[in-house]
């Protein structure tokens, strides 16, 4: 139920870039193409904090609560909520810069939805690896030891891929 | 010696998810663009592995 609702919550908020995508499509491709990879450069940069800028998020937790009036339904709800990115700290810069690309990526819906389903199902990866380690305080401690560093590789690759694609003439 | 449990948290290891999507990420931009975006959506909604 709650790696349902995060693919339903990511498909949600992708449904609408895409939607806005269109507002974007005057825009010159090589623009567009080359502002992609800036925002994943500048989400490195952000993330190493050589660059210190404050992005638009909704700084709560989703409340407990709603786990606790239906345990089925609470769990969709909480994993759409968190699916949607909008509705929670988003504590890393790579989510901005797949929203940038998502929005002036331009093309069919196909993309948006390849983005949409990756990104509910690397939220689901979390609870599943944490789960999967048998030991949840011992992966904690780790995941706060390196999640700058996987802030920053996610970035990173996410860049590299952008600029690949795209100078490969493949979009 | 490693033990089984051991090798359970280090098979689970919080970064091992981002190193293969990392490499997933530049190979399928390279051979297989269509992935690209599930790959980069994947790096993008596991990079908020600390916010719930």
């Amino acid at each position: 139920m709650f790696t349902t609702g995060l693919l339903l919550g990511a498909l949600l908020s992708v449904a609408v870039l895409w939607l806005l995508s269109g507002l974007f499509a005057p825009v010159p491709a090589v623009w567009r193409e080359g502002v992609i990879v800036a925002a994943a450069v500048l989400a490195v940069l952000r993330d190493l904090g050589v660059l210190t800028v404050r992005l638009p998020q909704n700084a709560r937790q989703i409340p407990q609560d709603v786990l606790k009036r239906d345990l089925v339904r609470g769990t969709l709800q909480f994993g759409f909520e968190m699916g949607t990115g909008v509705r929670t700290y988003v504590s890393a810069s790579a989510p901005y810069a797949l929203v940038v690309a998502v929005l002036l990526a331009g093309g069919g819906w196909a993309p948006a939805l390849a983005a949409g389903l990756g990104f509910g199902l690397g939220r689901a990866l979390t609870p599943a690896l944490r789960l999967a380690s048998g030991a949840a305080e011992e992966w904690d401690a780790r995941l706060t030891v390196r999640l700058t560093a996987m802030k920053t590789v996610a970035a990173g690759a996410m860049a590299v891929a952008f600029a690949v694609l795209w100078a490969a003439g493949l979009s | 010696m490693t033990t089984p449990a051991e090798a359970r948290i280090r098979f689970a290891d919080p970064a091992l998810p981002v190193a293969v999507l990392a490499v997933a990420a530049v190979v399928s931009a390279l051979y297989a663009p269509a992935l690209t975006w599930a790959v980069t959506g994947g790096l993008a909604g596991y990079a908020l592995s600390g916010s719930v």
